[in-house]
């Protein structure tokens, strides 16, 4: 395999774990607490491409609309069932409702469509890109440009529209905003279905090189906590790039020795941090002056 | 009788599994294994209010010493059992130091992480562990030669364990601890201020949870003959956690409880097929919204306490307030600096034995940072702190509160659900006596008969009194109190201000912050009025409150020359 | 003719707790009204009240004549109530242009219009627009708060402590602006432990000692009294 593929690849992978933690970061500074259904809600996603390809035969990349929307409704009813009740209570209380809300998703995606790997639809057409020096496989490359795009969407919702003012207000002091007629509730919600359209995107990218499989969403819900903690607690673009980070490096040490070892040297990798640096490796959020 | 609901639950839900033949003894053997599981896990995530992920991979660490030293080395039960518990116990003890001072989300991150390298160590190393088919061959229990058959005499040794170390978690937790726990879970940094050492408390419950889940484990090996991933993986964690949750998370009978109902769980939703797991998920989510505290808690909630039978108030030994050559408490150049500003600015402050000395200042001008810094809750940034001719700089809260050092707060922060007397005996943590000391300071502040009432339910002066009971239950030598008359009525405030002159003519050194000057003028001798973080008066109540820094500082900077 | 705000007999303060009792005042729109007194006399509470931060006890908060009794702090924003609380409490991560435009819920056309006029106002914070709230001074950040409560257009302007933390200077540039702010036609109540810096400014003014009123009137007159520290300080 190419040096350039085994980028290609890391740089998908990476690319797919980016939407899962900006997803995760953007729901925790919303609501302050850590989603432990996140994980299952990017499984969740995996399972609606299957199915969205099982009743629409077209190129995964035209589903992408569709399952963002879906998704975020899902995300809607995610809070309202496992945070919104439980608003005010400590914050281990969120923690145990997320976990069983994962619970419910992954034992009902395994009544529903059986245990074992399915295929999601693949994005584009097979093959791939001729470059001269090398050959660029056109799925990584798809799920690098439609994660980029999507990304890029969240940036333009947060930075250049009142909503993605009234999210980040709403996050960053939820009592001045309230103070200023922002409705804190409604932007909570909203952020909770971003963040499940976010982990749905990801999970039609990634269903087709790597199968959907109803037991996966812990192993994203560890990687998104763990970029969470690499980024700095509570920095979305951190959260991404040590996301990225964590794909490329999963991708390089499992093609150089055994995906064990990437899975072990990351979770050593993160008790590390955690002991000497638990304001992750680019500080945490918005410093303060004064 | 108080405990007629809980029992009467507890019956309950062994009932079915005592009725059911072999299938039953079997199921009530395995319910026997994870009510061990779930009463080790109710000290760390019920006491402690630490929510570990790690628990499941205890249990299976636990059952790979045992099928791995019985299946290969045909270990004896005695050892086997005894290892399974320690090694998870050091594994814990090892890694307790850095983990368990993180915040709650990162305790939980970084406990996941050390379940998830278990895992992957019992999958890859198949030498050792068998890999991903375990290891078969793992032979029944034998304790000092003798086999325990499988059946009756296995359940009944699997309970006797179980109930054992139920036992052993309750006496740890309960009694005089249980308050304790209690304000440790709700607001470490007042339980610190009492002098209670949360770090070790915290140590060891997840060292018994540990041990707990690692001898949970061996018996589940020996009971199932093999050992194999499956008891190393998540789905052993959330089982435990969910036990807790319906069982009710703040006793450890509730862990039983929530063993015996959830190890049935299979079988009565057995109808539903493949979706019964989902339901499961379903009924734990139910239970955190609706019923957080679980069953026990409900049922604790039914029976009703018996009114306690107040102990006579008996006073503090009078110790023999010493008359030190130099100052109690001394501070020399002591500066803190938060991000750009400069909250302490090289205080000099020097505090002899049996005084009672007011601060005052604008807002921002440093005070209650300087009662955090003798208290120990901020560390300066430098210069020095000495009390009782012992540098405090770099201690721990709690060090410096068994020196001698008791505060009150801002806000006071109690336990609302418990009684005053309860809140108040805090204070006096470890001494036999607490309740009869704790009665003696609430007669003190002439709230004595408020001693039985809830403290959430008491009127904002009270709750200052039950507070300000509390600190002085500890028998300090020095009493730091922020902003004592905040939210007192003038009478209330006349009255606090009497008895504070009182406890001081005893001998008591109070140090008292307030913005309501009126309130210190009658109350203390000397005034030292802080601006920006420094001293700029420093004397008689009247020089100070006359001096023109100091109304300048509170009225507006060159107030005598505008127009 | 209503006034924008009126207090009428408020008792207010957290669980049950009165901080204030008794208190009424009045601001009429155009005018500066100070609320003076030392610290913990209850200038934060009143405000607090007024917004409905603080649960009210008994007695009436009317705005407009419209009695505000009951409705959330965010509701009250959405009738014309504008809060700076003490600390400034600028959104950390966002940039002075973002501040602005988030407190606004006018369409676009007339927010940009709104910016301007606050960039106006406060030159500062023209020069710094795409600056991150965290980065500012204290004396830019308060500017920024002020200018973020003006975007909603508000009837009321609730300024609590503005002059925390400013150096002298600054506290008169930030207080004489509210005069304009008051020349506009919003009524201000402006919350000082800074007795000097607020009657320069101020129409009227009322004394708070330990919770109730101890003096009120004609700013020009109360500057004149020869005993206003001693009541201030509550001696």
């Amino acid at each position: 395999m190419s040096a350039l593929q085994l980028a290609a690849d890391g740089l998908a992978l990476g690319a797919a774990y980016a939407l899962v933690a900006a997803g995760f970061v953007l729901a925790l500074n919303a609501s302050r607490a850590v989603n432990f259904a996140h994980g299952d809600t990017v499984m969740a996603g995996g399972f609606l491409s299957v199915a969205l390809a099982g009743v629409l035969p077209v190129p995964g990349i035209a589903l992408l609309p569709l399952v963002l929307g879906l998704m975020a409704l899902f995300g809607v009813a995610l809070a309202a069932v496992a945070y919104f009740p439980l608003r005010g209570r400590p914050p281990v209380a969120v923690f145990v409702s997320t976990i069983a809300a994962g619970i419910v998703l992954q034992n009902a995606a395994t009544a529903w469509f059986g245990a074992a790997p399915r295929a999601g639809p693949p994005l584009v057409g097979g093959g791939a890109i001729e470059l001269g020096f090398a050959v660029l496989p056109r799925q990584s490359a798809a799920m690098i440009a439609a994660a980029g795009l999507v990304y890029l969407g969240l940036r333009t919702l947060l930075t250049r529209t009142q909503t993605g003012r009234r999210l980040r207000a709403a996050a960053q002091d939820p009592g001045m905003a309230e103070a200023l007629g922002i409705p804190v509730a409604a932007m909570t919600a909203i952020s909770f279905a971003i963040a499940a359209a976010l982990a749905g995107a990801a999970g039609l990218l990634l269903s087709n090189s790597f199968f959907v499989t109803p037991a996966e969403g812990g192993n994203f819900m560890l990687k998104a906590y763990i970029a969470a903690a690499i980024g700095g607690w509570g920095r979305l673009h951190g959260a991404a790039l040590g996301a990225l980070m964590i794909g490329v490096f999963e991708t390089a040490v499992a093609a150089a020795f055994w995906q064990i070892w990437a899975e072990a040297l990351l979770y050593t990798a993160l008790l590390l941090i955690l002991l000497f640096r638990p304001s992750g490796l680019f500080g945490e959020a918005a410093g303060t002056r004064a | 009788m108080r405990r007629l609901p809980l029992l009467a639950a507890l019956a309950v839900a062994a009932a079915p599994l005592l009725a059911a033949g072999g299938y039953g003894l079997r199921l009530l053997t395995s319910a026997g294994i994870y009510a061990l599981l779930a009463a080790g896990y109710q000290a760390i995530f019920g006491a402690a209010g630490a929510l570990s992920l790690a628990q499941g991979a205890f249990f299976g660490l636990g059952a790979y010493v045992t099928g791995i030293l019985g299946a290969r080395y045909g270990l004896d039960g005695a050892a086997t059992l005894v290892l399974s518990a320690a090694v998870p116990a050091a594994l814990a003890a090892a890694v307790a130091a850095p983990v368990l001072r993180l915040e709650s989300h990162y305790f939980a991150l970084a406990t996941l992480g050390i379940a998830q390298l278990l895992l992957l160590a019992a999958v890859n190393a198949e030498a050792l562990t068998g890999g991903a088919n375990g290891l078969p061959g793992v032979p029944g229990l034998r304790l000092f030669g003798l086999p325990v058959e499988r059946g009756w005499p296995l359940m009944a040794a699997v309970w006797a364990v179980a109930l054992g170390a139920a036992a052993l978690v309750g006496r740890w937790s309960g009694g005089a601890r249980a308050p304790v726990l209690a304000l440790m879970r709700e607001d470490p940094i007042a339980a610190a201020s009492l002098g209670i050492d949360t770090g070790r408390l915290r140590f060891a419950a997840f060292l018994l949870a540990a041990a707990a889940a690692g001898l949970a484990g061996a018996l589940h090996a020996h009971f199932l003959g093999v050992v194999s991933p499956e008891a190393i993986e998540f789905p052993v964690m959330v089982a435990c956690l969910s036990m807790l949750v319906v069982g009710g998370r703040l006793s450890v009978a509730g862990a039983v409880l929530g063993a015996l109902l959830l190890v049935q769980l299979p079988e009565w939703l057995r109808f539903i097929g493949p979706w019964y797991l989902a339901v499961y998920g379903a009924a734990l989510l139910a239970a955190i919204v609706f019923a957080p505290e679980g069953i026990a808690g409900v049922a604790a909630r039914l029976a009703h306490a018996p009114l306690p039978r107040l102990p006579p108030p008996a006073a503090p030994r009078a110790m023999p307030r010493e008359t030190p050559a130099g100052p109690l408490l001394s501070l020399d150049g002591v500066t803190k600096r938060f991000g750009g500003i400069t909250a302490l600015d090289r205080v000099d402050l020097d505090i002899a034995a049996g005084e009672l000395v007011g601060i005052i200042g604008p807002n921002g001008s440093g005070k209650t940072t300087l009662v955090n810094a003798i208290s120990g809750i901020v560390a300066p940034d430098s210069g020095a702190l000495t009390f009782r001719g012992v540098p405090l700089a770099g201690r721990a809260a709690h060090r410096i509160a068994r020196l001698g050092v008791a505060r009150g707060f801002q806000t006071p922060r109690l336990l609302d659900d418990a009684a005053a007397l309860d809140n108040v005996a805090l204070g006096a943590h470890g001494r036999g006596d607490a309740a009869a000391l704790a009665l003696y300071w609430l007669d003190r502040l002439g709230i004595g008969g408020l001693a039985t009432r809830r403290c959430g339910d008491l009127p904002g002066g009270a709750r200052r009194r039950v507070e300000i009971a509390r600190a002085l239950a500890v028998d300090p030598r020095l009493l730091l109190l922020d902003e004592p008359a905040a939210g007192l009525t003038p009478e209330e405030q006349d009255d606090l201000a009497m008895r504070l002159r009182l406890l001081n003519a005893e001998g008591l050194t109070i140090l008292v912050v307030e913005h309501s000057v009126p309130f210190l003028k009658g109350l203390a001798r000397r005034m030292v009025c802080l601006v920006e973080g420094r001293v700029v008066a420093d004397g008689a109540p009247d020089a100070v409150t006359r001096d023109p820094v100091v109304i300048d500082a509170y009225l507006g900077r060159n107030w005598e020359r505008r127009p | 003719m209503t006034a924008a705000l009126e207090v009428r007999d408020l008792t207010a303060g957290p669980g049950g707790m009165p901080l204030i009792a008794g208190v009424s005042l009045e601001a009429a729109a155009g005018e500066v009204v100070a609320v003076l007194g030392a610290n913990g006399a209850g200038k934060s509470t009143l405000l607090g009240a007024i917004m409905g931060e603080i649960p009210a006890i008994s007695g009436a908060i009317l705005s407009d004549g419209r009695d505000l009794n009951g409705r959330t702090p965010r509701a009250r924003a959405r009738l014309g109530l504008g809060y700076c609380p003490s600390g400034r409490r600028v959104f950390p991560g966002m940039s002075v242009a973002d501040n602005l435009d988030v407190a606004s819920f006018a369409p676009a056309g007339r927010r940009r219009r709104l910016r301007e006029e606050a960039m106006a106002l406060f030159p500062q914070l023209a020069a710094h627009s795409r600056t991150a709230a965290w980065r500012l001074s204290g004396g830019q950040q308060q500017m920024l708060a002020i200018a973020r409560a003006l975007m909603a257009e508000p009837r009321v302007l609730l300024l609590d402590e503005p002059s925390l933390g400013l150096a002298p200077a600054l506290i008169d540039e930030v207080l004489a602006k509210l005069r304009a702010v008051a020349g506009a036609g919003t009524a201000v109540l402006l919350a000082e432990q800074n007795i000097g810096a607020a009657l320069a400014v101020a129409d009227r003014a009322v004394v708070l000692t330990r919770g109730r009123i101890a003096a009120a009137g004609d700013a020009a007159a109360l500057r004149r009294a020869a005993d206003l520290s001693r009541i201030v300080m509550g001696l």
